[in-house]
């Protein structure tokens, strides 16, 4: 087990999760997606965010409509269906459960090397 | 300067430089051998498609915009390689089975019989064959058309391999016809060989999905039709290699049989064993050596269907080659044996300019009988008897030490016009120049005789120095005055020629008859004439 591919498992999840979030404000098209992600810096390289659309389609999570566009070809608008938007309040529960025991554990551990050093330098 | 390419991505087309072009289509094809495995992996790789448009058309300013290799790199950069995102996106329990697998794929592959589209001339079979057995396709094609040559069973065995073996479309299925085993790494060797399919499928892409459905009906039809168009094609042209394959293999093996094994030892040892072509050669005239004459000759026959020979080994096989040297040099050595062929002939020809002729006329002696007996010589040379070539009235003696010729004379008979029997020898030749000419007429060598009543005919007249072929001829004219009679002996068939008679008889009917010459002309005496009548 490497820390790129754990960053990469804990990424994944983060960002399916936040793909659903954006969704849920309003319906946006891939690049509108990207723009919002890589602000955040939460994907380095685009192309992650396709096989993830995709897969939350299939679960039926999302879906999409072709729309006109003024610059090219219709684009495809994502929308969160309503099992999508079930699925994300679901999400927004256990996320903040995680986030309250992933910070806890992490304080602790913190103290714990903190009262270490502490130990030493006595 | 540099190649650019016309492409067409999701609906937008580009004008590309032909780097950036294979460095995307590079990319392309490791995202689509990363996705095309798993379930809605086609619509993934639709999807980075056009966001790759997307950013190559905000990056293309203006109409004509061409995309360089700098713009590539930086949307690669921006989309990431696809070992970049794997692991991101993949589903946690494809990972497990990805390692399930991967441990699989260790062992050695078995080896399949498949058909090789990638690497076919007709429906893949040799090329698939080839890799299983591990050997070049072409060994094997060559196998087939002997085999079509020899019994034919080749095409009924390629048919039937054609129907009952599958053909090796996804990227497993062509590592195993290798068998080599499935990785990553080959995986992607393999899809880079997929170059076509590939293009086909960035400008299928291109279309919205709604559309796409009712195309690909029509596109399937047409593209059946298309095969079957195409397969048609190629075994007619499979048809014509072959016949050039087998005519110019034939013509250019019996003429090198013709001209070099047999007259070989002509210009090597001296040796006069020589052929039918050189032998011709010999006996002309020309101030040309004969081997230069036999080489323009091969030269003007060989190359035209060397040339058959290789154009249809080219159909087959499609090899590469500098068509451009290949070319001139066949050309080239064709014109130089077309010159060599014609300076033989003119040096030939200029040999029978000129023509003289000569006449001798004997007055024969006086005989007892009213009858003349004509016959030809009982003696003749051993060579004129085993002579068995013929050119013109020449009959050729060949043997390894000389070749000599003899010449068939004409004889007729005429009505005289006074009471002697006369006999007019005609003698003609040719030559360069008059005195050439005459020169050879007086080479020309014949014998006859008379014993009383007996005339006897030399069956040939022989050439005394050079034996060569100057259009020499003897016409002889036996001048009978009315109420003689002659007796055509059976010997002389061989010499009398289209003498006029009352009974319009055919020469080789004349013989062994009694003839009398009547003031009509010559006729068949009364008794034989109801026996002649009779038959």
């Amino acid at each position: 087990m490497d820390i790129a591919n754990a960053t990469a498992q804990m990424r994944k999840g983060i960002l399916e999760f936040c793909i659903l979030s954006i969704l849920s404000r309003n319906d946006a098209y891939a690049s509108d997606l990207i723009k919002e992600l890589k602000s955040v810096d939460l994907i380095i390289v685009e192309g992650t965010l396709y096989p993830l659309l995709t897969r939350q389609k299939n679960y039926g999570l999302l879906s999409y409509r072709w729309e006109e566009s003024l610059k090219g070809p219709p684009r495809k608008y994502y929308r969160l269906t309503d099992e999508g938007s079930m699925f994300l309040e679901k999400l927004d529960l256990s996320w903040e459960k995680l986030t309250e025991s992933v910070n806890e554990i992490r304080n602790a551990s913190r103290d714990a090397i903190n009262t270490d050093d502490l130990n030493d330098t006595v | 300067m540099k190649k650019t390419v016309k492409i067409h991505i999701s609906g937008y087309i580009f004008t590309i430089e032909e780097d950036a072009y294979d460095k995307l289509e590079d990319w392309l094809k490791k995202i689509s051998t990363q996705f095309s495995d798993e379930e809605g992996g086609q619509e993934i790789i639709e999807d980075i498609e056009f966001r790759v448009a997307e950013l190559l058309n905000d990056s293309a300013i203006g109409e004509e915009k061409i995309i360089t290799l700098n713009e590539i790199n930086k949307v690669i950069t921006t989309m990431g390689m696809p070992e970049d995102f794997a692991e991101e996106t993949r589903e946690t329990t494809q990972t497990s089975q990805a390692t399930e697998q991967k441990s699989k794929f260790d062992k050695k592959i078995k080896k399949r019989l498949y058909r090789d589209y990638d690497n076919s001339l007709l429906g893949g079979v040799c090329g698939g064959l080839g890799a299983y057995f591990s050997i070049d396709p072409v060994i094997i094609r060559v196998l087939f058309v002997l085999a079509f040559f020899f019994g034919g069973f080749g095409p009924l065995v390629y048919i039937i391999l054609w129907i009952i073996t599958p053909a090796a479309k996804t990227s497993s299925q062509k590592l195993e016809m290798k068998g080599e085993r499935v990785s990553v790494s080959n995986i992607e060797r393999t899809i880079k060989e997929e170059f076509e399919n590939v293009k086909k499928n960035i400008i299928n892409q291109s279309k919205s999905e709604n559309y796409r459905h009712i195309s690909n009906t029509v596109q399937n039809i047409l593209n059946l039709i298309f095969a079957i168009i195409k397969v048609g094609f190629k075994v007619l042209l499979y048809f014509i290699a072959g016949v050039f394959i087998f005519t110019g293999f034939v013509v250019i093996i019996s003429l090198f049989a013709f001209l070099f094994f047999q007259s070989a030892p002509d210009f090597i040892s001296g040796n006069q064993n020589i052929s039918d072509i050189n032998l011709a050669l010999n006996i002309v005239p020309m101030q040309m050596s004969s081997f230069l004459a036999q080489f323009g000759l091969i030269l003007l026959i060989g190359i035209p269907f060397a040339s058959i020979l290789y154009i249809g080994i080219k159909m087959i096989f499609k090899f590469k080659t500098n068509n451009k040297i290949i070319g001139l040099t066949a050309t080239g050595l064709w014109v130089v044996g077309i010159i060599l062929s014609l300076g033989t002939g003119l040096s030939i020809a200029s040999n029978y300019k000129a023509d003289s002729k000569q006449i001798k006329t004997f007055i024969l002696k006086e005989t007892q009988s009213d009858t003349l007996y004509l016959d030809i010589f009982n003696e003749t040379d051993d060579d004129y008897i085993s002579s068995e070539i013929n050119a013109g009235n020449f009959s050729i003696y060949n043997s390894k030490n000389k070749v000599k010729l003899f010449g068939e004379p004409n004889f007729n008979i005429k009505k005289s016009d006074d009471n002697n029997i006369k006999l007019k020898i005609n003698y003609y030749s040719r030559g360069k120049t008059k005195k050439q000419s005459s020169r050879n007429l007086g080479n020309i060598d014949y014998n006859w005789i008379q014993k009383d009543s007996l005339i006897q005919f030399s069956p040939y007249f022989t050439l005394k120095a050079p034996q060569k072929i100057f259009g020499q001829k003897i016409k002889m004219t036996l001048y009978l005055p009315e109420g003689k009679t002659v007796y055509i002996k059976d010997g002389m068939s061989d010499i009398i020629y289209d003498i006029e008679n009352v009974q319009n008889m055919w020469d080789g009917n004349m013989t062994d008859k009694f003839w009398i010459m009547t003031e009509e002309g010559l006729s068949v005496t009364s008794e034989e004439n109801e026996e002649g009548e009779g038959i």
